[in-house]
């Protein structure tokens, strides 16, 4: 493995990616490569960039529940300022992420409990300043909340394993951290008796916090997060059924848990109709949890198992892989070249059935 | 004596007989949408009522070197859905108005862009769920354009906007492929297409998100002798952790025109602003958090507060808010509505330097905004016959919208950026950011053919000169007669 680079700043890691493209190298750039190994392969690198000495609020506007960061700035520390203020980053919990740069998590775009509703990752990226894979610096979005001037890059960013653009600020939504907070858990049921426990809670529930089922192995239980005015909150937490395991702070950052990650490789979406059919088809095999609706992420111990279309990275239909592959070329250069991982359903002749 | 068709053959042919329009009257119809201030009639229009109706007009476009845009009802505020130029066909989606499937337990709708918003939510309504996004528009917005832009709408300070309730959508892309494009692919594409004002492509499925309707809503009004005092009352809601479903506020000439309107509501008529607030929720949640905003708007001073859960009441206060737009005709015949956003700190500062604007030049201007996410409409009512109003106009826009962008903000919430905001998109990106954003919709439609003309200016972010010499691509500020 090549020895990583640390730019201090954008214009640092700009000249880089320009000498890199003008050289024809390949780069990668990570936070702190906490998560060196997850995702699609990024393939043959000669140039490793890590965002580390980017870091830090470079702008923190409590009273408009916005601010900016550098990528590099981990999750932890974030969090720590933002609750010294009362405030507080909408998605998570995210188990052991505390460590993670926020460029990183925003790229990666892990499954998220709370991101069901507008605490989506996606959502909260109001803007960023990025070097693309030619070197180039560009800018997208504001810092207001409410912003439909220009083409929304920052949902082409989130999500897209860093193989698009390497972002060197980050404009974030915050909330005012909600006054009362519990994280309530059922005991270990058989998965499909934990699955109808889910399913009546959601059908109960409109606007719950999370409500994750949490499958391990043969077992699984339902995490139930909520938050708000305290008569309201209690009022819930009582006609539940459910117990109290974390309150205030710690349950808003995933404590009192069951530590079973919102992560794993296996990501996707299931109908929340359709769960019990899923579980099923894991047959036990499974660890991880289904978030409020149906989204997931998972490590199957059996890929087999799982239906055709959860196996493998994302499909992607002819058209919509000719756009991707574009936008790879365009923007992404010499960036993570074999990051960018999706399967076509049909063939497409010039490329093959399988795009890396 | 009908004239002879002036549509190349291949168009002619992609639809069914009598469902593409060329006679001038059509054409006059169509040229334009709520944005008045640029008129192009299209070559013609066309109305198609499928994806593969749509795949064969487009087809048809680009065989014969034609440009498109689409609309659906024509109540863009940017120009969206003008056409793009005099030889440029309009694609109507008012043919493709189904719902395809509507899922109660995973709370999903399938629609065809043509459905009107408010439609969605009434189909809906049975299994209590309903379609978040509530443009002022929505009783005649179609979800089509609602995603084509973004729209947003006094309830997505709590809600979100349109791209938060988009689950997938298929699109007809600039090379006449269909492309479905879905949330969980990895790459967000389904995102980025949602408020690309249709310079990607032609948008003919929507999948969009369900949410459960509250139980409880409780609305209040509070008036003020002061926007500074209305916008305090705003801050301190907010930073209380509470949430309303929607924060607005209209200022005392919007409040006059409300009240000489078949919109009145029983504003105040002596307030120089009045607060809306809605919370929404179940019954005990929505309890909880009326404590908090009635200590804020009390310290505030308030002249009167009025709070309703009725629901003939709430109607009546939202009648005021939802018809403001439309009581402005009262007071001068043309209207420039803006849609500037400052960060809501900044907002009675902001709007002390429009109201100092709108006295430089001369020009009538009114408030009625979004209070809670700092998305200001501020109102120029002008005169187009009067010599020079129409230029004052603009420029007192011109330097609102600067301002705006100065202050941290944008220059666009939730209207888009049309052929309104083009020459404006400087104030807040570089000539690099804009190269940047035209690489982008180029991986969609290499030949700009898909509403040419709209978000970004041509041939500056294109780096390929001037477009005049293409046909169909350029607007076209010559009435051209039909």
């Amino acid at each position: 493995m090549t020895s990583p680079l640390f730019p201090g700043d954008p214009v640092e890691l700009a000249d880089l990616l320009k000498e890199g493209a003008a050289q024809g190298r390949k780069a990668f750039v990570a936070g702190r490569d906490s998560r060196a190994g997850f995702g699609a392969d990024p393939g043959p690198i000669d140039l490793r960039l890590r965002l580390e000495r980017m870091t830090g609020f470079l702008r923190f506007s409590p009273e408009d529940l916005t601010c900016s960061l550098g990528p590099g700035t981990t999750l932890g520390e974030f969090e720590e300022t933002l609750s010294e203020e009362g405030l507080a980053f909408a998605p998570g919990p995210f188990h052991g992420c505390r460590e993670r740069t926020l460029g990183g998590l925003l790229a990666e775009s892990p499954p998220n409990p709370r991101g069901f509703d507008r605490a989506h990752l996606r959502s909260q990226c109001l803007g960023f300043e990025a070097v693309d894979g030619r070197g180039r610096r560009f800018a997208a979005g504001g810092r207001v909340v409410k912003n439909v001037a220009g083409y929304d890059l920052m949902k082409l960013f989130v999500g897209s394993g860093g193989a698009l653009m390497a972002v060197t600020r980050l404009e974030l939504r915050l909330i005012a951290l909600p006054p009362v907070i519990l994280c309530l858990r059922s005991d270990w049921l058989p998965p499909l008796e934990a699955a109808g426990v889910w399913r009546k809670l959601r059908r109960r529930l409109p606007t719950p916090s999370w409500l994750d089922l949490v499958l391990d192995g043969g077992r699984a239980c339902v995490e139930l997060g909520l938050a708000g005015a305290a008569s309201h909150v209690t009022e819930l937490a009582r006609g539940s059924g459910l117990r109290t395991v974390a309150e205030g702070l710690e349950a808003w950052r995933g404590g009192g848990g069951t530590e079973i990650p919102a992560g794993g490789e296996v990501r996707g979406r299931v109908r929340p109709s359709e769960v019990g059919s899923f579980l099923e088809s894991l047959g036990g095999n499974a660890r991880g949890r289904i978030h409020y609706q149906g989204a997931f992420g998972l490590e199957v111990g059996y890929p087999d198992s799982l239906p055709p279309a959860f196996r493998g990275p994302p499909s992607l239909e002819p058209a919509a892989a000719k756009i991707a592959l574009r936008l790879k070329d365009r923007l992404g250069g010499i960036l993570a070249p074999g990051r960018l991982s999706f399967r076509i359903p049909r063939p497409l002749p010039e490329r093959g059935r399988r795009v890396r | 004596m009908p004239r002879e068709s002036r549509l190349p053959v291949p168009i002619r042919n992609a639809l069914p007989e009598g469902r593409i329009l060329e006679d001038p009257a059509t054409r006059l119809v169509y040229e334009y949408d709520a944005w008045s201030i640029v008129r192009n009639p299209p070559l013609a229009v066309a109305f198609p009522e499928s994806t593969a109706e749509v795949r064969n007009l487009v087809r048809a476009c680009i065989e014969s070197g034609v440009a498109w845009t689409a609309r659906g009802a024509g109540t863009c505020l940017s120009g969206g859905a003008t056409p793009s130029g005099g030889t440029c066909l309009l694609i109507e989606t008012s043919r493709m108005d189904r719902i395809l499937s509507l899922d109660p337990e995973d709370r999903i709708a399938v629609v065809q862009p043509g459905r009107i918003n408010l439609e969605l939510s009434r189909a809906a309504a049975p299994f209590g769920l309903h379609f978040a996004p509530d443009p002022s528009s929505q009783s005649a917005s179609t979800l089509g354009g609602n995603l084509a832009e973004n729209a947003g709408g006094p309830h997505c300070f709590k809600y979100g906007m349109t791209t938060d309730h988009v689950l997938g959508l298929t699109l007809v892309d600039g090379e006449g492929e269909v492309c479905r494009l879905h949330r969980d692919d990895g790459l967000d594409l389904c995102g980025l297409v949602v408020g690309s004002e249709g310079t990607f492509g032609v948008l003919t499925e929507c999948e969009l998100r369900l949410i459960p309707t509250p139980t409880a809503v409780r609305t209040f009004l509070a008036s003020f002798s002061s926007m500074e005092a209305a916008c305090r009352a705003v801050a301190k809601i907010v930073s209380s952790g509470t949430v309303p479903a929607a924060l607005e506020i209209l200022d005392r000439l919007s409040i006059e025109a409300v009240e000489a309107s078949v919109f009145a509501a029983g504003y105040p008529k002596g307030a120089d602003a009045v607060l809306l607030v809605e919370l929404d929720g179940e019954e005990d949640e929505v309890e909880a958090e009326r404590i908090p905003v009635l200590r804020a708007v009390q310290s505030e001073a308030p002249l009167e507060v009025e709070e309703t859960s009725d629901p003939e009441q709430r109607a009546r206060l939202w009648r005021g808010r939802k018809g403001a737009f439309g009581a402005m005709g009262r007071l001068k015949p043309d209207l420039f509505v803006l849609d500037g956003v400052v960060p809501p700190s900044k907002l009675a500062a902001v709007l002390a330097e429009i109201t100092a604007i709108g006295r430089e030049q001369d020009i009538l201007l009114s408030n009625v905004f979004h209070a809670g996410d700092g998305n200001l409409h501020p109102n120029l009512s002008f005169d187009g016959r009067n010599p020079g109003e129409r230029e004052r106009a603009m420029e007192a826009g011109r330097r609102i919208l600067k301002l705006c962008v100065d202050a941290g903000g944008s220059i666009s919430g939730e209207h888009g950026i049309g052929f309104e905001k083009i020459e404006h998109l400087s104030y807040l990106f570089s000539p690099t950011d804009l190269e940047i954003l035209g690489e982008v919709r180029r991986c969609f439609d290499p030949a700009e053919r898909c509403n040419p003309g709209k978000v970004l200016p041509l041939g500056r972010a294109c780096g390929e000169g001037s477009s005049a010499r293409r046909p169909g691509i350029l607007p076209s500020r010559e009435r051209e007669d039909p």
